[in-house]
C-alpha cells in the first residue's frame, strides 16, 4: 500500500476538498446496478437473461447477464464470457459490461453484424465479481478497497479488522498521511512534493517523513490502520500461483464464495470458448509471449514432475499476439502500465486452470500527458515517472481528483507536522464520466469483435465414392470457419473445453466397415483450415447416415448424406 | 493393571507417586472385580474368564472386528459407541457428502473434565478414496478401545482427560458405499461419485465396469486364443503368466471385465466419478495436466470442503492421521520437492516415524515426493501446509504381513495366491468362469475377489487396527501439554516485586510447530499474571545469564511464540502489590494451565 503516492476517486466536477456525499454519476452502487440489469433484461426480455449466480461474503448477489437469441438454445452456442470489477477499484469494468450487453441487446435487429453475431454467439457477462469492495466507492469516507467483507485479521494479533482508516481532514476521501519525523524512511520528491519516495543513504539522502494511509493507531500497536475492513481479494483467491499467507489472498485458494461462483458458472457453461476480463492483468495491450522455462529439477513444466506452467504455452502465442493487434486498433490504447501479476488472479485461472483464451486489460488507460518543456526534468531513470504522469493528467484534467498537502491535527502525534494528501480514492483507475462515452463504445467494439471471432465448425467437400457393391467411401472436411481454433493448445491439455466430436452414425442394415463411430479432434485452427476423414460403410444404395461435427465451444454441423455417388 | 503400553518409544518413564499409588489401587480394584467375576455376570462375559491384555474384558458395544461396514453400519457403530459412553463419545456430523450422507464425527475425550474443543486435539479421518476401506474400522477402533478400557489403564484415562480425538471414519461414504455394494475391483472406485465426463466426449459416466458373471466382482477377463501368450501357472491355475519365448500360448488377457456400452472403441473408460478425492486440497493445487484427478478446482468436492471447514474451526487439532491403503507406509510430506519441511519439524516427525516402525512391523517411514511420488494438493500437505499440524498418512495392509517377512515371490506364484491357498483356503479369488460377452464371444473371467488384497483380511484386522492405534496414542500422548512450571518473587526496591515464572511443554511435538511459526498461523502462547498490577513484562532469553527482553505493550499478558518441544520458556513481570498470584498460560494447540499460590 505504500506506493509513492495513495488512491484516488473521480471527482466528477467537484472543486473544493469538502466533505460530500459522494455521487458517482457514470457509476453504479449494487442498487443500481442490480436495477440496470433488470431493466435490461425488460427492455429485451428475448436476448438477455439475468440471473444470480451466487452470492458475496457481505451477502450481496453476483449477477450474472445472457446476451444470446432463442432462450435456452443460447446456451448452445459458443460464447465469450466478460469479467469485470473482480478487482475492487476498477468499477470502470462493470460499466464497461453493462454498456456492451445493452448497446449489443439494441443493436440486434438494427445492424446486420450484431444480428448476425448474436444468431451465432452468446456472450455472458459477470459484470461486478466483487461486489462488497465495489461498494466501498459510494460510502463516506471514500478509501480504496480490494478485500470483499470477510472479517480477516491481517496483522495477526487475535483481533479482526480492529484497526482501519479515517478521515483526519474531512475531506471525505481516505488518501495518504506523511508525519515530520527525522527517523522516518521517506523523503519528497525535489519537483513535486506529493510524490514520496525512500531516501536513499548511498546517495546521502535524508528521510524527513512517516508515510501511512490516513488514519490513527485505533488499537494502540504502534501500527496504523494495518486492519481495516476488507477480506479477500477476489482477483487473488483464484488457482494460478496462489500466494498463501499474504494479506488479501484469502484463507486458501477459491475459499471465497465469489470465486467458486464464477467457477461453478463456467463449469455449467461448458459452451465458453473464450474470456475477457477487465481488470489490472493486461496481456492486449501487451499481449503474453512463450516464454521457454525450466521446472522442478530441470523437468518440463506443466506436468507432475515439472510442476506448474511458467508460460504460455509456444503454439497460443499466436492469438495473443493477433488479438492484441485488434484491441490496440479498436480502443487506440497502445500503452498501459505494466500488468500486475499474475497470481491467483481470474484472467491467469481461466488460461492455465480452465484452458480457455483469456484476454485482459484493465478497460480504461489514463492517456499521457506530456511534461512541459520548460519545467524542469526530473533526473532520469525516473522511478516516479507513472506518478508523476498521473499527477500532470488528473490535475488538467479531473479538478479536485488531487489532494495537495494538508496539516491536521493528529491526536496520535500531538505538536507534530502531520500532512494528509495524494491522489482521491478510484481515480487512478476510472476515468471521470464525461470521458466515459467514447471508452464504453470503444469496449463494446472490441467486446463484439471478439465474440465474433470464435471457432465455427462446419462440414465441408463431403464425398461419397461408390468403391464397390453396397460400398461407400465417405470423404468429409471437418472445417474450422472461425477466427480462434477450435481448442487452445491449453485447452487441449486442460481438456475441460472439449475437442470437436466427430460422430458417424448408421442405421439398422449398414455396416461401418473403416473408420471410427465416434472420434474427438485434435484442435483445428481457425479461418478455414480443415482436417479431413474418411469411413466406409456398407449398405443399401439409397439409405444415408448421419454425420454431426460438435462441441459445445465450437458449434455444430449436421448433414444427412445419401450413399450414392454423387 | 499396570500401564504397560508407557514403555513404547523407549523413553524413560516416570511414575509419579501419584500414578504408582493409582496403580496400586487400580490392582486392588482389579482384585475385587476378579473375585465379582466368580459370580455370573448380566453382560454375558464368561464367568470365570480371564481377559486377555490388550482388549476390553467385558465391553458394553460388542462389535467383532472382522466387517467392513457401510455407511450405514458405521452410522450405527457410531450411535451406539456414543449411547454406550457418553462420558467420552460425542456423535455428530461435520457436513454431507454429495449424495447427502452425514460425514459422521466422533469427538473422543473425558467430557467430565475441560472444554474438549480447548484441549490439544488429534483429527483422524478414513476411506478418502471410496475402496481404501479399512481406514474407517480403524478409526473407530480407536474409539471404542479408548472407551471400553477407561477406567481400567490410568494412561488412557490420563489421555482421555487432557486431549481430545476428533474421528471422521469415512470422509467419502458414497464411493464407500459404491464399492461395497457394486461390482468392484480392490481398486475401484478410487474417485467418489460426483459425475464427471472422464473421457471429455460429452457423455457423463457413460461407460463403467460390467459385472458379466453377477458375482460382484470385477475381475479378469480372458479367451481361448492359441496365438495369445499367456498360460495358466503350473503352481496355481488362476494366475496368468507369460508363455515362454518360442512355447506357443493358450490364452489371451483383456482387461477387465466390462464392453465398449457407448460405442466409441474404449472399454470402462469413463465409470462413476472421475477424480482423486485426495487431490482436491488447496495446498499446492494443480490443474488436472499436472495432478490427475484434481477436479475443477480445490474444494469443489463437498466432502473436501465439510474436512477443511471442519478443521479451520479447530485450531486446539495439532497432529492428525488420514488413513489409507495399501502398502504399509507412515508417510509423512511434502508431497512436492520445493516445500521440504523446516529441520525442527523433520526432528519430530523422523522420530514419531520411527515409533511408528516399531509399532508396525512391516510398515516404512517414508517422505511422498521422495519415496513414493509426487503429489499435488494433497490432504496432509494442506493440514500440515496451511495449519502447521503434524499428519502422517499410514497405508494401511502391508504384503509383509501375509508371512510377517518381506515377500519373495517363487517362480510362477505371487504371495496373495499362496496366502489364499495356504491361510484362506481359496476364498479370496473367484475361480475362472465362463461367460458370453457380447462383443468378444466366449471367455472367462476370473481372479482377485474386491476384498482381497487390499482390505485387510478379516481374521488380522483387529491386530492391524491396534497397532495403528497404538501410533496413534503414542503421538497423542506427545502432542503439546502446556504447564506452569515454578513461579519465583524476589523484592525489589520501592516496594515493588519481581516474578519469575517457566513455563513448560514437557512433549515432543512443540506448542507451534516451524512451519506455524514462519507463518503465524497459530496465534501465540498467552500467559498471563492475575492477583497484582503489573508494571512491565519481559521474556527471559537467556535464563542462565538472566538476559531479558521487554514486553512493552499489555504486560498483564505476555506474547510467547512458542514453548518447545521437552522445552521451557522464562517470563518475568515487574509487580506493584503482593498477591496472591495466578499465572495461566494458554495455548491454542498446547491447552492450558494455572498456577496459584
Amino acid at each position: 500500500m505504500l506506493a509513492a503516492v495513495a488512491i484516488v476517486a473521480p471527482a466528477l466536477g467537484a472543486t473544493q476538498l469538502q466533505a460530500q456525499q459522494p455521487v458517482a454519476s457514470g457509476y453504479r452502487d449494487h442498487a443500481s446496478l442490480g436495477r440496470a440489469l433488470d431493466s435490461l433484461q425488460r427492455a429485451h426480455p428475448r436476448l438477455v437473461q439475468v440471473s444470480t449466480i451466487g452470492s458475496s461474503a457481505g451477502g450481496r448477489a453476483l449477477h450474472a447477464i445472457r446476451l444470446g437469441t432463442g432462450g435456452d438454445a443460447a446456451d448452445q452456442r459458443p460464447a465469450l464470457l466478460v469479467v469485470a470489477n473482480a478487482y475492487g477499484p476498477q468499477l470502470i469494468g462493470s460499466e464497461i459490461a453493462v454498456a456492451a450487453a445493452g448497446q449489443l441487446a439494441s443493436s440486434y435487429g438494427r445492424d446486420s453484424a450484431t444480428t448476425r453475431l448474436l444468431d451465432g454467439n452468446t456472450i455472458y457477462f459477470v459484470p461486478r465479481a466483487n461486489p462488497d469492495a465495489a461498494e466501498a466507492f459510494f460510502r463516506s469516507p471514500r478509501v480504496e478497497r480490494t478485500g470483499n467483507d470477510t472479517k480477516t485479521d491481517d496483522d495477526r494479533d487475535g483481533a479482526q479488522d480492529e484497526d482501519g482508516p479515517e478521515d483526519l481532514n474531512g475531506d471525505g476521501v481516505i488518501t495518504m498521511m506523511r508525519v515530520a519525523d527525522p527517523d522516518g524512511a521517506w523523503m519528497a520528491d525535489a519537483l513535486d512534493p506529493l510524490i514520496m519516495r525512500r531516501a536513499n543513504a548511498a546517495k546521502g539522502e535524508r528521510g524527513a517523513w512517516q508515510l501511512h494511509t490516513e488514519g490513527r493507531d485505533s488499537d494502540g500497536d504502534s501500527r496504523i490502520n494495518e486492519d481495516g475492513p476488507g477480506g479477500t481479494d477476489v482477483n487473488r483467491n483464484f488457482t494460478h500461483d496462489y500466494q498463501f499467507f499474504v494479506e488479501g489472498t484469502g484463507l486458501y485458494p477459491m475459499s471465497s464464495t465469489e470465486a467458486r461462483a464464477l467457477a461453478d458458472y463456467m463449469i455449467d457453461h461448458p459452451n465458453i470458448a473464450a474470456a475477457y476480463v477487465l481488470g489490472p492483468q493486461d496481456n492486449l495491450i501487451k499481449p503474453w509471449e512463450f516464454r521457454r522455462t525450466t521446472g522442478i529439477a530441470g523437468n518440463p513444466p506443466g506436468t507432475s514432475a515439472g510442476g506448474p506452467l511458467q508460460s504460455i504455452l509456444q503454439p497460443d502465442e499466436a492469438w495473443f499476439a493477433e488479438m492484441s493487434r485488434r484491441y490496440r486498433k479498436a480502443t487506440g490504447q497502445t500503452k498501459a502500465p505494466p500488468s500486475a501479476p499474475l497470481e491467483g488472479d481470474v484472467l491467469s485461472w481461466l488460461y492455465f486452470d480452465m484452458g480457455r483464451l483469456a484476454f485482459g486489460s484493465p478497460g480504461w488507460v489514463m492517456p499521457d500527458a506530456p511534461a512541459d518543456s520548460a519545467s524542469p526534468r526530473p533526473e532520469q531513470p525516473d522511478p516516479a515517472a507513472d506518478e508523476r504522469a498521473a499527477l500532470r493528467w488528473l490535475r488538467a484534467n479531473v479538478p479536485g481528483s488531487v489532494v495537495e498537502w494538508t496539516r491536521v491535527e493528529h491526536p496520535d502525534f500531538p505538536g507534530r507536522v502531520v500532512e494528509v494528501g495524494g491522489f482521491r480514492p478510484y481515480a487512478r483507475q476510472n476515468p471521470p464520466a464525461s470521458m466515459l462515452g467514447d471508452i464504453l463504445a470503444k469496449q463494446t467494439t472490441f467486446i463484439g469483435e471478439l465474440a465474433g471471432s470464435l471457432a465455427r465448425v462446419a462440414l465441408r467437400e463431403i464425398r461419397v465414392e461408390t468403391v464397390g457393391d453396397r460400398t461407400f467411401r465417405i470423404t468429409a472436411q471437418i472445417v474450422n470457419e472461425g477466427y480462434l481454433p477450435t481448442q487452445a493448445a491449453i485447452g487441449a491439455r486442460v481438456r475441460w473445453p472439449r475437442a470437436v466430436r466427430v460422430d458417424l452414425r448408421t442405421s439398422d442394415g449398414q455396416h461401418l466397415a473403416a473408420g471410427r463411430a465416434v472420434q474427438l479432434m485434435s484442435p483445428i485452427a481457425g479461418s478455414g483450415r480443415s482436417t479431413e476423414l474418411s469411413w466406409l460403410v456398407v449398405g443399401a444404395p439409397g439409405s444415408t447416415v448421419t454425420l454431426e461435427a460438435a462441441s459445445p465451444t465450437s458449434g455444430r454441423a449436421t448433414e444427412t448424406i445419401t450413399l450414392r455417388a454423387r | 493393571m499396570t500401564t504397560t503400553h508407557s514403555t513404547i518409544g523407549r523413553m524413560p518413564i516416570r511414575f509419579s507417586k501419584a500414578t504408582r499409588l493409582a496403580s496400586l489401587a487400580t490392582l486392588g480394584a482389579t482384585l475385587l472385580v476378579a473375585a465379582a467375576a466368580a459370580r455370573p455376570t448380566p453382560l454375558g462375559a464368561q464367568a470365570g474368564a480371564l481377559s486377555a491384555i490388550g482388549a476390553p474384558r467385558d465391553p458394553k458395544v460388542k462389535l467383532p472386528w472382522d466387517t467392513y461396514y457401510d455407511h450405514a453400519g458405521i452410522g450405527e457403530v457410531v450411535r451406539k459407541l456414543a449411547a454406550a459412553h457418553p462420558n467420552y463419545i460425542k456423535a455428530g456430523s461435520i457436513g454431507k457428502s454429495h449424495e447427502g450422507k452425514d460425514l459422521y464425527l466422533l469427538t473422543v475425550s473425558d467430557f467430565r473434565v475441560g472444554d474438549p474443543d480447548r484441549k490439544p486435539a488429534y483429527y483422524i479421518d478414513g476411506n478418502i478414496h471410496s475402496n481404501e476401506v479399512q481406514g474407517s474400522e480403524f478409526a473407530l477402533y480407536i474409539a471404542w478401545y479408548l472407551a471400553e478400557m477407561a477406567g481400567e489403564v490410568p494412561a488412557i484415562d490420563s489421555l482421555l482427560r487432557q486431549r481430545t480425538l476428533y474421528i471422521v471414519p469415512t470422509i467419502n461414504p458414497d464411493g464407500r458405499d459404491h464399492y461395497l455394494h457394486q461390482p468392484n475391483t480392490a481398486s475401484s472406485p478410487r474417485t467418489g461419485l460426483v459425475p464427471r465426463d472422464n473421457d471429455h466426449d460429452g457423455l457423463v459416466d457413460e461407460d463403467g465396469y460390467n459385472d458379466l458373471n453377477g458375482d460382484g466382482h470385477i475381475t479378469q477377463m480372458r479367451r481361448r486364443n492359441p496365438n495369445g501368450r499367456f498360460i495358466e501357472s503350473p503352481v496355481d491355475p488362476r494366475i496368468m503368466i507369460p508363455a515362454p519365448p518360442g512355447q506357443k500360448g493358450e490364452w489371451e488377457i483383456l482387461g477387465l471385465e466390462g464392453y465398449d456400452m457407448d460405442g466409441d472403441g474404449l472399454v470402462n473408460e469413463d465409470p462413476v466419478g472421475g477424480y482423486d478425492p485426495n487431490r482436491n486440497w488447496p495446498w499446492r493445487w494443480a490443474p488436472q495436466y499436472v495432478q490427475g484427478g484434481a477436479d475443477y478446482y480445490p474444494g469443489s468436492l463437498p466432502e473436501t470442503r465439510a474436512v477443511m471447514d471442519f478443521v479451520y474451526s479447530r485450531p486446539n487439532i495439532a497432529a492428525a492421521q488420514s488413513y489409507h491403503n495399501n502398502g504399509g507406509m507412515i508417510l509423512r510430506g511434502p508431497g512436492v520437492p520445493q516445500d521440504e519441511y523446516k529441520p525442527a519439524d523433520v526432528r519430530v516427525f523422523d522420530h514419531l516415524g520411527r515409533v511408528g516402525e516399531e509399532i508396525l512391523p512391516g510398515y516404512r517411514y517414508m517422505i511422498v515426493w521422495k519415496d513414493l511420488y509426487t503429489v499435488w494438493g494433497g490432504e496432509l500437505d494442506w493440514l500440515y501446509g496451511a495449519r502447521g499440524v503434524i499428519t502422517f498418512t499410514n497405508e494401511l495392509w502391508s504384503s509383509f504381513l501375509y508371512f510377517d517377512k518381506p515377500v519373495v515371490n517363487e517362480p510362477y506364484d505371487n504371495v496373495t495366491a499362496r496366502f489364499d491357498r495356504l491361510l484362506m483356503m481359496g476364498e479370496g479369488y473367484v475361480p475362472w468362469t465362463k461367460v458370453q460377452h457380447p462383443q468378444y464371444g466366449e471367455i472367462e473371467v476370473g481372479g482377485m475377489k474386491k476384498n482381497f488384497g487390499r482390505a485387510t483380511p478379516g481374521f488380522m484386522m483387529r491386530a492391524e487396527a491396534h497397532r495403528n492405534a497404538a501410533f496413534t496414542l503414542y503421538q497423542m500422548s506427545q502432542m503439546p501439554q502446556v504447564s506452569v512450571d515454578s513461579v519465583m518473587t524476589r523484592s525489589l526496591p520501592g516496594g515493588l516485586t519481581e516474578v519469575t515464572a517457566i513455563v513448560g511443554n514437557h512433549k515432543i511435538i512443540p506448542t507451534h510447530t516451524q512451519q506455524d511459526l514462519d507463518n503465524r498461523i497459530s496465534r501465540p502462547d498467552w500467559v498471563t499474571l492475575e492477583g497484582a498490577d503489573p508494571i512491565a513484562a519481559f521474556i527471559v532469553t537467556n535464563p542462565l545469564q538472566d538476559i531479558a527482553v521487554e514486553q512493552k505493550r499489555n504486560p498483564r499478558r505476555i506474547l510467547v511464540d512458542n514453548i518447545p518441544g521437552m522445552g521451557t520458556v522464562t517470563v518475568r513481570w515487574i509487580v506493584r502489590g503482593g498477591g496472591p498470584y495466578r499465572v495461566t498460560v494458554d495455548s491454542e494447540k498446547g491447552g492450558q494451565a494455572t498456577w496459584s499460590k
